[in-house]
C-alpha cells in the first residue's frame, strides 16, 4: 500500500486527536497519547508539529472548602510554605498556564510496523486566559469559585505531600524540553466489514538526564517510564468509533505518586468528507496521586480520583497536509486535571 | 416495576405500527441509522468479588432492601449494514439510578446504618448485528465508566468517587416501525467500586445482571 492512501475499507478514520494530558504535575512523566490506529506503510513518513496552551487552577486550600489551613490571594502575595497546606495527605494549590510545543515524528517501517519519535517543550507562566475562563464559566453557570480567591494570570505552582513540598516554584520558565518519547505501532489488522482494526502501541520515555535540576524537573523525571496500547478503530458508515486502552508504567522517585496508570479512550469521528472529520472523545485515566490513606472528609478523594476530559475539533487530512483545531475540557472537577486546552496541529506526510 | 415495563411495552406495540409508518424497506436498513432511545432497566447491582454490604451487615445489622435497582437512561446508537446479514453499531449511553438500603438490627445491639447511593454510568459499546429485515438482533461488548455519591447517612461518610473498570456484555434486539422502535436487551455489568473510606477492603458492584427495554426513534 502506497503511503498516503486512504484504504477502502477506513476503518482508521482520521483519528483521535494527539493531545496528551497536560496538567501540570504530570508533565514530567510518560502520558497516553492518543493517536491514529492505521499504520504510515512501509516508507511513509509523517510530521507533525502542535500548539496547545492549557489552564489549570487548583486549591485544595480554598476558603471555599472546609479545610485547614486555607489559602487565599494574600497567603500567595505573601509566599507559600509545607506550612500552608495540610499535614496528611496531598495539597496543591496550582495557578498554571502552559504553552507546550509538540513535535512527532512518524516513519513507517513495514506496512504493519510504525515508528515514532515524540519531542516537546513546555514553557511555564501565569498566561492570560483566566479572564476568559472566568466569564465563559459564569455564563455557563458552572464558575469554579475557588478561582475568586486568586488573582488573575500568576504563575504558582505547589504540590504538598505529608507536610512536606514535592514542587514548589513561582518563577515562570520557558521552553523546557520534555524527555522524548519513543514509540512502535504494530497494526494487527485492518479489520473489514465486520472486525475492528486492531494495534498495539508501545511507549517508553527516555531520561535526557538522571537528575534534572531546576527548572527542568517540571518537565522531566530523570527516569525512564514506558507503556502499551491496543488502539482500535472501526468504521460505522459516515461514523467511525475509536477505542484505545492502555497502561504506563512510570518510575517515580520517592514513592509520592502512582507507578501504573491506566487509561481509556473512546472517540466518535464523523466524516464530514473523505479528507474532513469532526471529533469527540472522551479520555478518562487513572489518577497520578495516590489515593489517602483511611479518610472519610469528601476532599480526600478528589485529587485520587480518575480524571475524565472531554476534547472535540475538527480534522483536515488530505493527501499531504493535514490541520486539526480543538479544545479539552475536564468534565468533573477532580483537581487533578487542566480546566482547558487549546490546541492546534499542521502535520505533513509523504 | 419489570411486569409493568413489559406489559406498557407490548400495549405500545399496536400505537408504534400506526405512528411509525410502514416497516423499513431492505434499502433503509442498509443506510446508516442513528437510534436515539430512551431505556429503563432492572439490574441486580451485585456480581463476583463484591462485599460491601455484607460488611456494613456485620457492623449495623441485616440490609432490609432487595439489592436490585432501576436504572433509566438514553443510549445514542449508530448502526450501519456490513453486509446483507450482518450490520455493525455503536452505541454511547448515560444511565442513572439512585438507590437507599438500611440496615437495623432485629436484637438492637448495633447501631443502624443507612447508605445512600446515586450512579451514573457512560458506557459505549460495540455492537454486532443480524439484519432480518425490521427485527434486528444483536450482542455487544463495551466499557465505560460508573460516577457515585456514596453517603453513610449515620457515620457521617460522604464523598464522590468513579468505578473505571466497567466492562459490558448484551444481547437483545430492535423491532423496528419506521422511524419508531422497540428494544429489549439483557446483559451483565461489571463495575467494582473500591470503597476508599473503608480501611479494609471493601467492593461495591455498582452493575450486575440486567434486562432493559426501550422505545427508540432513528433518523
Amino acid at each position: 500500500m502506497a503511503p498516503g492512501v486512504a484504504r477502502a475499507a477506513d476503518n482508521s478514520g482520521l483519528g483521535p486527536f494527539s493531545v496528551r494530558n497536560q496538567f501540570p504535575l504530570s508533565l514530567p512523566y510518560l502520558s497516553f497519547l492518543p493517536e491514529v490506529p492505521g499504520t504510515l506503510g512501509a516508507g511513509g513518513v509523517r510530521a507533525a508539529y502542535q500548539y496547545a496552551i492549557a489552564n489549570t487552577f487548583i486549591n485544595t486550600q480554598s476558603p471555599e472548602r472546609s479545610t485547614s489551613p486555607v489559602i487565599d490571594e494574600a497567603t500567595v502575595a505573601g509566599g507559600l510554605t509545607a506550612a500552608n497546606f495540610a499535614a496528611q495527605g496531598y495539597g496543591a494549590y496550582l495557578d498554571v498556564e502552559t504553552v507546550r510545543h509538540q513535535l512527532l515524528l512518524r516513519y513507517g517501517l513495514l506496512d504493519s510496523v510504525e515508528l515514532g519519535l515524540d519531542l516537546a517543550w513546555v514553557t511555564f507562566g501565569g498566561g492570560g486566559l483566566d479572564s476568559m475562563i472566568e466569564s465563559v464559566e459564569m455564563s455557563v453557570g458552572g464558575f469554579n469559585e475557588d478561582r475568586s480567591h486568586a488573582a488573575q494570570d500568576r504563575f504558582d505552582m505547589y504540590l504538598a505531600r505529608d507536610g512536606r513540598l514535592l514542587v514548589d516554584t513561582s518563577e515562570p520558565a520557558t521552553a523546557l524540553p520534555q524527555d522524548p518519547v519513543l514509540n512502535l505501532k504494530w497494526n494487527w489488522g485492518e479489520g473489514g466489514e465486520l472486525l475492528p482494526l486492531v494495534t498495539l502501541k508501545l511507549s517508553y520515555k527516555v531520561p535526557l538526564e538522571s537528575d534534572p535540576s531546576r527548572p527542568r524537573n517540571l518537565v522531566s523525571s530523570g527516569r525512564a517510564d514506558y507503556g502499551y496500547a491496543l488502539l482500535a478503530a472501526k468504521q460505522i458508515g459516515s461514523v467511525v468509533a475509536h477505542l484505545q486502552i492502555g497502561h504506563n508504567h512510570l518510575d517515580v522517585a520517592g514513592n509520592d505518586y502512582n507507578t501504573d496508570l491506566e487509561f481509556k479512550l473512546f472517540a466518535l469521528e464523523f466524516r464530514a468528507a473523505e479528507h474532513h472529520s469532526w471529533l469527540l472523545q472522551i479520555m478518562s485515566q487513572s489518577s497520578l496521586f495516590r489515593s489517602a490513606a483511611f479518610n472519610a472528609r469528601p476532599g480526600d478523594f478528589l485529587l485520587s480520583r480518575p480524571t475524565d476530559a472531554l476534547t472535540a475539533g475538527y480534522r483536515f487530512q488530505g493527501s499531504s497536509v493535514g490541520f486539526d483545531l480543538g479544545f479539552v475540557e475536564d468534565l468533573n472537577q477532580n483537581q487533578n486535571e487542566t480546566d482547558i486546552i487549546l490546541f492546534t496541529e499542521l502535520s505533513w506526510q509523504w | 416495576m419489570v411486569i409493568r415495563w413489559r406489559k406498557l411495552a407490548w400495549g405500545l406495540l399496536p400505537l408504534l405500527l400506526l405512528l411509525g409508518g410502514p416497516p423499513p424497506l431492505p434499502a433503509e436498513a442498509a443506510e446508516t441509522l442513528y437510534f436515539l432511545t430512551l431505556k429503563r432497566a432492572q439490574m441486580s447491582a451485585e456480581g463476583a468479588g463484591d462485599n460491601l454490604l455484607d460488611k456494613l451487615s456485620e457492623e449495623h445489622g441485616d440490609v432490609q432492601d432487595d439489592r436490585a435497582v432501576t436504572t433509566s437512561g438514553v443510549e445514542l446508537g449508530i448502526y450501519t449494514a456490513a453486509s446483507s446479514r450482518f450490520g455493525i453499531g455503536v452505541s454511547l449511553e448515560v444511565q442513572d439510578y439512585a438507590k437507599e438500603y438500611a440496615f437495623a438490627d432485629d436484637t438492637g445491639t448495633l447501631p443502624p446504618e443507612q447508605v445512600q447511593l446515586e450512579a451514573r454510568s457512560l458506557l459505549y459499546t460495540l455492537n454486532g448485528f443480524l439484519r432480518f429485515g425490521r427485527f434486528l438482533p444483536y450482542v455487544g461488548l463495551g466499557t465505560g465508566n460508573y460516577y457515585v455519591k456514596y453517603r453513610e447517612r449515620t457515620a457521617g461518610i460522604s464523598f464522590i468517587d468513579t468505578a473505571p473498570q466497567v466492562w459490558t456484555v448484551r444481547a437483545g434486539f430492535r423491532m423496528l416501525f419506521g422511524r419508531l422502535g422497540l428494544l429489549a436487551e439483557a446483559g451483565q455489568i461489571r463495575a467494582p467500586l473500591t470503597i476508599r473510606s473503608r480501611s479494609e477492603t471493601s467492593t461495591l458492584e455498582l452493575g450486575g445482571d440486567y434486562t432493559a427495554f426501550g422505545i427508540s426513534w432513528s433518523f
